[in-house]
């Protein structure tokens, strides 16, 4: 089942880090652009 | 060996993403020093981040549990995997975790969503392009 509006502002405000550590709100990812999200099972 | 070979999927359409107006992003559950290991790895060079907590994956309801994870068609599939140049490293997240994918416009509408049934499952690029060409400004 789709996601609701109200679980995706919860999954913006949740947090996420790149290759250095920097911390970013997933958010950031969907705010100028169109994002597709590929959730890995795992860095393996 | 499986989400080398679903990356590795990824990594000749990414033009077609381009230009459809879809920034393409992949989300692991590992620490964050393993990003750079598993982009040398797979050769994808888009944009890789980490969620350790997996919150992220709760939320969207992605699956968590043994029989996902292990049964003879994740076996059959990661033998595959294997055949085809993929092989698995050391796992740096949680084993049983599975993964999806789920597309998002900055109006927040979900235009597409799926969640693997199991490993070795999940949405191929065309799929995911199929669904979204032509409906996204740039």
């Amino acid at each position: 089942m789709k996601p609701t509006l109200q679980q995706i502002e919860r999954l913006g405000q949740l947090d996420i880090q790149d290759e250095k550590g920097t911390v970013f709100k997933l958010k950031t990812l969907w705010k100028e652009q169109t994002a597709v999200l590929i959730f890995v099972r795992h860095f393996g | 060996m499986i989400c080398r070979r679903q990356v590795a999927d990824l990594i000749p359409k990414q033009a077609d993403f381009e230009e459809n107006a879809l920034k393409l992003t992949v989300i692991g559950n590992g620490n964050s020093y393993f990003i750079q290991a598993f982009r040398e790895d797979t050769g994808f060079q888009g944009e890789i981040y980490t969620d350790p907590t997996r919150q992220s994956y709760k939320l969207l309801g992605f699956k968590k549990d043994v029989t996902s994870s292990l049964n003879m068609k994740t076996l059959k599939t990661g033998l595959k995997g294997l055949i085809e140049g993929h092989s698995q490293k050391s796992i740096q997240g949680d084993p049983w975790q599975q993964g999806g994918v789920i597309v998002i416009t900055p109006e927040q509408s979900v235009p597409f969503f799926y969640v693997n049934q199991e490993a070795g499952d999940y949405a191929p690029p065309n799929t995911i392009l199929m669904e979204n060409k032509g409906r996204h400004r740039k």
